[in-house]
């Protein structure tokens, strides 16, 4: 198999994992998380975060997902997923392939 | 296990981020020796697959679970410092974009996932795949890959504890139980994509010489 149809193939199952099926993703606290829960330390990461700029937190569209104090926003949780799988899959994809023609041996002269 | 703002003291997150940072330097030299241009495409596609997969928590009993970090996928196709900087790259994105892991911690994360995960997950790939003579390389990557996780998990609660967050018998019988489970996850993952990679293009293995590619 060619290089670039390998690398279309796989991009597609990224794709498909990150937009479609992570829609399906357990909801429980990871490893970590339910550590820090079931240890009594969860709470040492309710500081105010040094950086707040990140566009879709928790890998959601702020405003499609219902929150506790608006409880009356519409349900768009899957498109929101789909949006923030898909949208953060093809930003790595690029960042990748940018990193990667950075970083490569140079030809030798 | 990325870990958020507010778990580790300023003295931990700095002297790591310092490390991360050191890492960063020696990977990005260390590529620009042994990185084939032919390869270097492959960064892209490996660095969507980690993120999309580890999108993916898979419930792991007792209402825990866990997701697929990717060190050992990574190395194995692309080598330990390419490897390291693919994770980097993921880590910043889910950092700066998903607030995914805090700022402060990133640092530390990269450290776990990427220098772990990635070049100590490489070494025990390395080793295993000598020891075996290279005839089960998925199940030896399945392996390293295991060790990566438990590893790494075990390194996050050394942080914590470092940090004064939770004494250290506390947390690392904890994180270590608990990731020796995900792992298992990690070590199916990474087999069965390497195995699915490696079946169409056994010269992608990282260390085998390439053929001419397209």
């Amino acid at each position: 198999m060619k290089t670039h149809t390998l690398i279309i193939l796989f991009l597609g199952i990224a794709l498909l994992l990150g937009g479609w099926i992570s829609n399906y993703a357990s909801q429980n606290p990871d490893g970590l998380e339910w550590v820090a829960g079931e240890q009594g330390f969860l709470e040492a990461g309710e500081v105010e975060p040094a950086y707040t700029a990140a566009p879709l937190p928790d890998y959601a569209v702020p405003g499609m997902v219902p929150e506790e104090d608006k409880p009356d926003t519409s349900d768009l949780t899957w498109l929101s997923t789909i949006i923030a799988g898909t949208g953060g899959t093809l930003l790595v994809f690029g960042l990748g392939l940018g990193l990667g023609q950075l970083i490569k041996k140079p030809k030798v002269a | 296990m990325h870990i958020p703002d507010g778990f580790l003291s300023p003295p931990v997150w700095s002297s790591l981020t310092g490390a991360a940072a050191v890492a960063t330097g020696i990977s990005v030299t260390r590529c620009k020796h042994t990185l084939d241009a032919d390869k270097a495409p492959l960064l892209g596609m490996t660095a969507a697959f980690i993120f999309a997969a580890q999108m993916l928590n898979f419930p792991i009993g007792g209402g825990t679970s866990g997701h697929f970090m990717g060190g050992v996928l990574a190395a194995a196709l692309l080598g330990p410092a390419a490897g390291f900087l693919v994770l980097l790259t993921v880590l910043i994105v889910q950092c700066l974009m998903f607030a995914d892991g805090g700022i402060t911690a990133l640092g530390a994360n990269v450290i776990n996932m990427g220098l772990i995960g990635s070049v100590l997950g490489y070494s025990m790939y390395y080793l295993l795949n000598k020891l075996t003579a290279g005839k089960i390389p998925l199940v030896m990557a399945g392996v390293a890959s295991w060790f990566s996780i438990v590893l790494a998990a075990g390194a996050c609660a050394l942080e914590l504890a470092i940090s004064g967050t939770i004494p250290l018998g506390i947390v690392l019988p904890a994180m270590v139980v608990t990731h020796a489970v995900i792992g298992v996850g990690e070590a199916l993952i990474t087999a069965a994509a390497l195995g699915l990679i490696l079946s169409v293009r056994p010269d992608l293995a990282f260390g085998r010489k390439s053929e001419a590619l397209s």
